[in-house]
């Protein structure tokens, strides 16, 4: 039996850089092999390493379950700390995601639509020409945690943990 | 412009198809010229790859905005890099005449 596909994984934004490069080699042999990041890889460590987000919240905007979150960062930093360590390029590309920026939807007519060309906004729904439409663009708590210095972020995001134990029915099996 | 609508049937009278690889007609519209023409889609069958071949099919036309109920995950970043707008109409009971005459905003 195949396994079950993968669950596509939401990315914001693609990132700004294909990949990176090292320098300055301190030993003979330069390694000329490379390290292939996922885009659902980079998301994730941009939602926890640099956004500082809980693992359960960026699960949650990545769309996948936090297990599931959890075994992407932990390929990720595999990844990185190889490339690190060995001196090897990172080449960000593929994984299973879409993007959610730059797409619309108009309030007038119920479609969807999405802007081929970034760097132009869309003036009109391009079906019902109406003006009237929105952007599913960064969710609003992402573009606050952006705004906001890491160390409040971080403060305030700290022990956001659930109680697994209640959910589970730990509780009921006590009694 | 060009813009290609996915239809169920081969007149402007036939509903919108709600996916995109596997419809049975595609209909190209100019908005130019007010131009219709109606494409079998010869990938309705396919077992595999349905998304990409319609995709070429439609590329060769020039067509710039495609107009479907739905579109694959193989298809969005080959539209994508193509720079073809999706514009995604989730209502089948809407007709290729209403959706033109809509355009025509």
């Amino acid at each position: 039996m195949s396994p079950r596909p993968l669950k596509l994984r939401r990315v914001s934004k693609p990132p700004v850089i294909a990949g990176m490069k090292p320098y300055g080699f301190t030993v003979k042999e330069k390694s000329t092999e490379s390290v292939f990041l996922n885009l659902e890889e980079y998301e994730s460590i941009r939602l926890c390493d640099h956004l500082m987000l809980h693992q359960c919240h960026a699960a949650d905007i990545m769309g996948v379950s936090r297990p599931t979150f959890t075994r992407i960062y932990a390929a990720a930093r595999i990844k990185i700390a190889e490339a690190l360590v060995t001196g090897k390029q990172i080449i960000i590309e593929g994984g299973k995601v879409y993007f959610d920026n730059n797409w619309y939807s108009c309030n007038e007519c119920g479609c969807y639509f999405n802007n081929p060309e970034p760097e132009i906004k869309p003036e009109k729904c391009p079906l019902c020409g109406s003006s009237n439409f929105t952007n599913y663009d960064l969710l609003p708590e992402e573009i606050d945690i952006e705004k906001a210095s890491i160390k409040t972020v971080f403060q305030q995001n700290f022990c956001g943990r659930r109680r697994a134990g209640r959910r589970r029915g730990f509780e009921n099996h006590q009694k | 412009m060009k813009i290609a609508i996915t239809s169920v049937g081969n007149s402007i009278d036939s509903k919108i198809d709600q996916r995109f690889g596997r419809c049975e007609y595609f209909v190209i519209y100019d908005t130019d010229t007010g131009d219709i023409e109606i494409l079998p889609n010869p990938n309705k069958d396919a077992t595999g790859g349905a998304g990409p071949a319609s995709v070429q099919l439609i590329a060769s036309r020039n067509v710039q905005k495609i107009i479907s109920g739905e579109f694959g995950a193989k298809v969005k970043p080959l539209l994508d890099s193509l720079k073809i707008q999706m514009v995604i109409l989730k209502d089948p009971e809407k007709s290729i005449r209403d959706i033109i005459s809509m355009l025509k905003h």
